[in-house]
């Protein structure tokens, strides 16, 4: 057994050696060939790169280990106590000893169950843009979805506009000044809730949209009311 | 009664798609669409979340703490804190490196609790006890072999190579999750590569 | 938790305190309100486990005492009753269905306990009623 890594040198061109790899580059062959004790460091380095690949692969290991279903509901329960109500969104009462609210987290609730109720459109994150807690200002809804692929993004748009408008105006007063919808992606659908691979497309005849980065159909001109 | 309000607690079973009233499912929803729901207060958006990365916080934190006995632990904490801060979180697509970070601080909080909280670089002079030559001689593979070795390097060391080669940090992000300049992570990392390299060679 | 809360010597059941019943009552005529599906704590969180430990403390000594009539484990409602200088003041969390507006069925609400606390027999000023909507549908 030589102890390879012993002289100074050796040090050296290891530490030449991780500069190269840390910033993403091979170092150049000149480098590694300039003498026996770089090819050995540089071999050295390799079988170290070798047999550390399976330690840093997170990816697979995680994948063979999948959650325990009651360690999930466990994390559950205990994010459950987590209460986040948000703002008080004001009911109007003609009692001044009335005080009726609504939380935001409701109305939040009820725009995502209106998003989930239409075909096509996953919803994602929604904020209620103003001051809420004032009757009467006006607000900006703006929500994130996620159009499934094969599905026409400016219409899915308009109906989840329609829907969130629908649901607001029959469950809060508030004074809703648009709904902006920004389609953030576009995903694939399963034919049925089956493990595999699932990723066939959506039954769709509508046009495949293609790569929906960043669009925002109809943005700020969605008036609902 | 008794408990606060609540989002609507609907938990999936199992490792199933969760279905939504309409039928569809969450579990091909993107990080994105995912944590803007969960951040909203959709538990079952969150859910999704938990099953979709908490293996591989689990297998991060366990790299970390060199032991299973914590990581359960350090996974639960990550997640908790996360839904309590997913709201300020102002990037929802970088979720993932964002629960990695957390799941990081807190397996480090746990290693420097282990310490009594004195500096990192304190560590660095300890090295955990020598195993025996029979004990590497046990070392099936190269993968053990170097997981031995690295559960014998000085702890800061570790957490170094940990970080940069598991946890894809950059020197910086190291340096200031770590609270030391980055010329002493970038010490420690060529210390620890070079400790590393020596060992494998020796096991030839 | 006052002197009320506690058993006698001689074993008679527990008396509660007249807020205690009323906001019991309120508790079912709020249930009874239609669009309603739930209602949460609304006590402050000090008051709430106080009160869930006295109902507990209670529990335990009709366990204890063979003597004592065993009192009827009674949970404290989730509906916040409390006096101050300017009168009564009562707070009410909400789950409610989303066959119905949510703004209606929050004065409905609204409507019963204010019907519930001007029935009162000692009347009383009232200071607020708040109706709090946590969940919809």
């Amino acid at each position: 057994m030589t102890d390879i890594t012993g002289d100074d040198r050796h040090d050296d061109i290891l530490d030449v050696y991780g500069d190269y790899l840390d910033r993403g580059e091979q170092p150049p062959a000149e480098l590694i060939e300039a003498s026996a004790e770089n090819q050995l460091a540089w071999a050295a380095l390799l079988r170290v790169r070798d047999a550390a690949g399976s330690l840093v692969d997170l990816e697979a290991e995680a994948a063979e280990n999948p959650l325990a279903s009651g360690w999930v509901e466990s994390i559950l329960a205990n994010v459950q106590r987590e209460v986040r109500s948000g703002r008080s969104i004001p009911l109007t009462h003609p009692s001044p000893r009335a005080r009726l609210t609504v939380t935001e987290a409701a109305v939040l609730g009820l725009v995502r169950a209106a998003g989930d109720s239409v075909d096509g459109v996953l919803i994602g994150r929604c904020v209620l843009d103003g001051d809420v807690e004032q009757p009467g200002a006006p607000v900006r809804v703006r929500v994130e979805a996620s159009v499934f692929w094969g599905e026409n993004i400016p219409d899915r748009a308009e109906a989840l506009r329609a829907a969130i408008a629908h649901t607001l105006l029959e469950h809060t007063e508030l004074t809703v000044e648009s709904i902006d919808v920004t389609v953030t992606d576009v995903h694939l659908r399963r034919q049925a809730p089956v493990d595999g691979d699932g990723l066939a497309p959506a039954d769709g005849d509508g046009i495949a949209p293609g790569d929906g980065d960043g669009i925002a159909p109809g943005d700020g001109d969605g008036s609902a009311r | 009664m008794g408990a606060e309000p609540l989002p609507r607690p609907r938990p999936c079973h199992d490792h199933g798609p969760c279905h939504d009233h309409g039928g569809r499912t969450l579990a091909e929803a993107s990080d994105r669409i995912l944590a803007g729901r969960a951040a909203d207060g959709d538990l079952r958006a969150f859910e999704v979340l938990v099953r979709r990365h908490g293996p591989l916080m689990r297998a991060y934190a366990a790299r970390v703490l060199g032991s299973n006995s914590e990581v359960d632990d350090v996974v639960q904490e990550t997640f908790i804190t996360a839904w309590k801060k997913l709201p300020t979180l102002d990037d929802l697509s970088v979720v993932k490196s964002w629960l990695m970070r957390i799941v990081n601080r807190k397996a480090i909080d746990r290693i420097r609790a282990r310490h009594d909280d004195r500096p990192l670089l304190d560590w660095d002079d300890e090295t955990p006890p020598e195993q025996g030559p029979e004990k590497q001689a046990e070392a099936q593979s190269q993968r053990e072999q170097l997981k031995g070795a690295l559960d014998r390097l000085p702890e800061a060391q570790k957490q170094c190579w940990v970080m940069k080669e598991v946890g894809g940090f950059s020197y910086e992000e190291i340096s200031e999750e770590l609270g030391v300049p980055p010329s002493t992570v970038r010490g420690l990392l060529a210390r620890a590569r070079k400790t590393l390299i020596r060992e494998m060679e020796e096991w030839r | 938790m006052t002197d009320d809360d506690v058993t006698t010597a001689a074993g008679e059941p527990v008396v509660p305190s007249a807020d205690d019943e009323l906001a019991r009552s309120l508790a079912i005529a709020v249930l009874g309100v239609p669009g309603v599906l739930q209602t949460y704590d609304a006590r402050p969180v000090v008051a709430a486990v106080v009160a869930d430990a006295a109902s507990a403390l209670r529990t335990g000594l009709g366990a204890g005492l063979p003597l004592v009539k065993p009192v009827p484990l009674t949970p404290s409602s989730p509906i916040a009753v409390s006096r101050g200088a300017a009168g009564l003041s009562v707070t009410v969390k909400i789950a409610v269905s989303e066959e119905r507006p949510a703004a209606a069925t929050c004065r409905d609400v609204y409507a019963v306990v204010a019907d519930a606390v001007a029935a009162l027999p000692e009347g009383g000023d009232v200071d607020t009623i708040s109706v709090q909507i946590s969940r919809i549908g």
